[in-house]
């Protein structure tokens, strides 16, 4: 079991997500905003799911943060941007994966296999 | 005014995005998506107001405005009448449309479906004309239709390439409508890069 904190300023994907994490047997925790994840964040968790278009701080500007404060924790961004260009920004910014939003089980369990196996 | 070649060439690009977007709300509701063909066309941002009112609802619709910059700047809109989208809402949460919960979580949720469908069109047209776009924070609207054009930004218009389709639940009483404007200026950039890619 993972513990995974999720990132959306959207309540519907928030709880989507933490169904499919439930489901598959991890912890998740969910916050609405950039600001609340790394008021948040802390060593604790495995993973980070990160929408990138929230109001305040965008998923990217979180991205670069995270460089700043040298996060070791995996980060999936999860949007529904599909542009190539936002996905080569944010593996640039460390990100360990992308996926584009509507997220189904599938695609979850493959990201999380490969980022722990 | 666009040649024959260029409208099939946008058409096209934004059939592709249209599908995807489509794609994903199918994944979201677990039904059927029917599409229509995109009416691309050049009118003048007098014309506007006329093109909105086409559009179903009346004096009850519900809609996501994104607005996008970069290479080529304009406003893309999911426009559903004012019943559609309380019915879409209850299809996305398994709740009553006429709920408490409906009424509370409607806004939140349709500007989550106005995201990804305006995202899957814009950044299908992003990719193929490598011309990354930055979005601005998706801005619901709920009201009289005529109210999306009094919101626009008029000085930003002169001649505007519109870009319209729609799209219905199978099964359910539930349509909506794409808007897509883009400014004069991205105007020219745009037919410059459809000349390109139809001369190859």
């Amino acid at each position: 079991m993972k513990k995974i904190i999720i990132a959306d300023d959207s309540f519907f994907q928030r709880k989507t997500l933490q169904d499919i994490l439930n489901k598959l047997g991890h912890e998740s925790e969910a916050v609405p905003s950039g600001e609340a994840l790394l008021e948040q964040l802390n060593d604790s968790y495995d993973c980070i799911f990160l929408d990138l278009l929230m109001g305040g701080m965008s998923g990217i500007d979180v991205l670069k943060e995270l460089q700043k404060r040298e996060n070791k924790i995996p980060v999936v961004v999860i949007t529904a941007d599909i542009q190539k260009a936002r996905k080569e920004e944010s593996l640039e910014l460390g990100a360990t994966a992308f996926m584009n939003k509507v997220v189904s089980e599938d695609e979850l369990v493959s990201i999380l296999n490969n980022i722990f196996k | 005014m666009l040649s024959a070649k260029q409208i099939d060439a946008i058409t096209e690009i934004i059939n592709i995005g249209v599908g995807k977007g489509s794609a994903s709300l199918s994944q979201m509701i677990g039904g059927e998506i029917l599409l229509n063909v995109p009416y691309v066309n050049v009118i003048t941002f007098d014309d506007v107001l006329s093109e909105i009112e086409k559009l179903g609802g009346g004096d009850s619709v519900h809609s996501v405005e994104m607005r996008f910059s970069g290479e080529y700047e304009g406003s893309a809109n999911v426009i559903l009448p004012g019943e559609s989208s309380k019915q879409l809402a209850s299809l996305l949460i398994h709740e009553d449309p006429d709920s408490a919960a409906i009424a509370e979580m409607k806004d939140g949720l349709m500007i989550e479906v106005g995201n990804i469908i305006l995202n899957a069109i814009m950044g299908s047209f992003g990719n193929i004309l490598d011309a990354p776009l930055e979005y601005h924070m998706p801005k619901s609207y709920q009201g009289d239709v005529k109210g999306i054009y009094r919101q626009l930004d008029k000085d930003r218009y002169n001649q505007v390439l519109v870009c319209h389709t729609n799209f219905a639940i199978r099964g359910k009483n539930i349509s909506g409508d794409i808007l897509i404007m883009y400014e004069m200026g991205s105007f020219d950039k745009l037919t410059d890069v459809l000349n390109k890619m139809i001369e190859g």
